[in-house]
């Protein structure tokens, strides 16, 4: 029996693959070849959240790291988000903050400046092919069963009480990662699964209270693994 | 033959008998003729008002005065006996899309007005949906609608969904799509005699008015353009789908006979800067629009359309040059950016804007000089500018 297991893991694996196949040839709007050819530095934007999230500065950080490991690793120039953060807060200075003094609300017409000159700063300094942004946001899993599935990650549902057959969508969250050539065209994009954001409560799905997000690091690990596995 | 194939030829042999009680418009003394179909023109003003208060409807009085001129020449007087007068209501979309409601507004978008290059085409589109109003053509499918659910509800969402899978587009928002236009009167989707009507009565229109009715093909063809704008839209499926390819063969077909037998060979194909003159803010409206889908080329075929129509505009250089410089920051692209800019300035010498791009160009093809200058003409002209700061640290680098 125990042959008959070690025989069956590898085929899974063999297969598993495959079963992923069209959904990761998908993230690529060129041919993934030719994406290797003309994205060959890829600058990195600093790491978003949906402000629900509250996300610390540490989430931002390994997510940035597994990101920046295997696209090393499969051979990519990797500019760190730490780049256009900088240029970001020099320009920030030079037209006066992004915030109006006055009122503490945030200056559109500024920031918006910031942003489209911090863009291109980078694009003059480092000539970079691609840049990309890595964003963590809300998305709706399917669970049955106890078991919620969705952007290539599975998690047990957390229930307290009966009516545990129950099934259907339920909220949780997932790191993206998108690659914009320089007229900011998207070239790829694909999730990785991170965590749910609701449990159930006998009928009800509740929201998972905010401070116990991103509380394991393995799941985070993976999901932007994840986000970055069809490179 | 399965049983959903079953369910689809049930569904598409119904409309015959309903179809032929009901007479076109200008064979009838009054419109809406009955209790349902004034119920059906509450619920599709409904549906216009939604879309008025959208706030992407474009208002232009003198752009609708010319699309209703237009719908008169093509018109005559067929339904003068009606008291109808048609008008026109534009949507500020990039895409490739017209319809009507069933009492006679017409619905374009930009994006359609923008890709014809002629009256001759415009009218080819415009005459195919005022024949769906003079056929009243969202009537009769409302009463196929209600035959339909004889056979139980959702018939016609199984025929439309069949049809998504022939095309490989079966997914749930074209399923919703197909199914809302199949049971829910929605704007832009007919059955496929009603459509092949109104392209032949359209060709018709466009004769009576004098137009060169060989000019409905290459509008036509334009339709097949949406397809830029997104695998995932389910409009995309209305344009490429091998029906509208069927239906241009139809109209060729068709013009053949028209010509030999009602002699409509003769029309004209009116200048196009006459056209372009005509939609001119439409034009300028689509480019932006089409700059924001990275549609570079078109929003440049839409400027280059608009500077024959007002030549001397700064802004319509202005914004090519910014097509050039967004598809791309070096080589021949940036080149064609700065002539753009360059030429903007020719027709506004204090266009601020074109200034602080020139030297942005300048700066990456490093011409010092030229970009000093350009900075500085930049901050003199707009020292409060939001970026007038980051300007400044600009030509600090460079001095």
């Amino acid at each position: 029996m125990r042959i008959a297991r070690l025989l069956i893991i590898p085929l899974v694996l063999l297969l598993a693959p495959s079963v992923f196949a069209a959904d990761k040839d998908q993230a690529f709007t060129t041919d993934k070849r030719d994406f290797k050819k003309r994205f060959a530095t890829i600058a990195l934007s600093p790491v978003d959240a949906d402000p629900l999230f509250n996300m610390p500065d540490s989430v931002a950080k390994i997510v940035e790291e597994e990101i920046t490991r295997r696209l090393q690793k499969r051979g990519y120039n990797v500019l760190p988000s730490s780049v256009l953060a900088g240029i970001r807060a020099t320009m920030e200075a030079q037209v006066g903050g992004t915030t109006n003094a006055e009122t503490g609300e945030t200056d559109a017409a500024r920031l918006q400046a910031v942003r489209s000159h911090a863009l291109r700063e980078l694009w003059l300094q480092h000539q970079f092919d691609g840049v990309a942004t890595i964003r963590i946001s809300t998305t709706t899993a399917q669970f049955a069963k106890g078991k919620a599935e969705w952007d290539g990650v599975t998690q047990k549902v957390e229930s307290e009480g009966r009516d545990k057959g129950y099934g259907g969508g339920i909220v949780a969250s997932s790191i993206s990662f998108a690659v914009f050539d320089e007229a900011m065209r998207v070239q790829y994009v694909y999730y990785g699964g991170l965590e749910l954001l609701q449990m159930r409560v006998e009928a009800q799905l509740l929201p998972v209270p905010a401070d116990q997000y991103f509380l394991d690091e393995k799941r985070i690990r993976k999901a932007a693994q994840i986000a970055v596995s069809p490179i | 033959m399965n049983k959903l194939a079953l369910l689809v030829l049930a569904a598409l042999l119904l409309p015959v008998s309903v179809q032929a009680k009901t007479k076109p418009a200008y064979e009838i003394p009054i419109l809406p003729e009955k209790e349902d179909e004034e119920s059906l023109w509450e619920s599709a003003s409904k549906h216009e008002m939604r879309l008025r208060n959208s706030g992407t409807v474009f208002r232009d009085r003198e752009i609708e005065a010319y699309l209703e001129s237009l719908a008169d020449r093509l018109i005559g007087d067929r339904l003068d006996h009606l008291g109808i007068e048609l008008d026109f209501m534009l949507v500020a979309e990039p895409t490739l899309n017209g319809w009507v409601y069933p009492y006679g507004t017409v619905g374009l978008h930009t994006g359609l007005l923008v890709r014809m290059d002629n009256e001759a085409q415009l009218a080819a589109i415009v005459a195919h949906e005022v024949s769906h109003f003079m056929q009243r053509h969202t009537y009769r499918e409302m009463l196929d609608g209600k035959k339909q659910s004889v056979l139980g509800k959702g018939l016609g969402f199984l025929a439309s969904a069949a049809l998504a899978r022939e095309t490989g587009t079966f997914d749930k928002g074209v399923m919703d799509f197909t199914g809302e236009l199949w049971s829910n009167l929605a704007t832009s989707g007919y059955s496929k005699k009603n459509e092949y009507v109104a392209d032949e009565e359209g060709l018709d229109l466009m004769g009576y008015a004098g137009l060169s009715i060989d000019e409905s093909i290459p509008a036509f063809h334009r339709l097949a353009e949406n397809e830029a704008y997104g695998a995932g839209d389910p409009r995309k499926m209305w344009s490429s789908h091998p029906r509208l390819e069927d239906r241009i063969s139809n109209l060729q077909k068709e013009i053949k006979k028209k010509k030999r037998k009602k002699g409509h060979g003769q029309g004209t194909v009116p200048e196009s800067v006459q056209y372009y003159k005509a939609i001119a803010p439409a034009l300028m409206i689509n480019a932006n629009l089409d700059i924001r889908e990275q549609q570079y080329e078109r929003a440049r075929d839409a400027l280059d359309k608009y500077v024959q129509a007002v030549p001397d505009s700064p802004d319509a250089h202005f914004l090519r040059g910014e097509s050039y410089r967004m598809q791309s920051m070096r080589g021949s692209e940036l080149s064609e950016a700065v002539a753009a800019y360059r030429e903007a300035l020719l027709h506004d010498s204090a266009y601020a804007d074109a200034y602080r791009e020139i030297g942005m160009a300048m700066r990456i093809t490093k011409n010092r000089g030229e970009a000093i200058a350009a900075f500085e003409k930049y901050l003199e002209i707009a020292p409060e500018a939001p970026d007038a700061g980051i300007v400044r640290g600009y030509l600090e680098g460079l001095q």
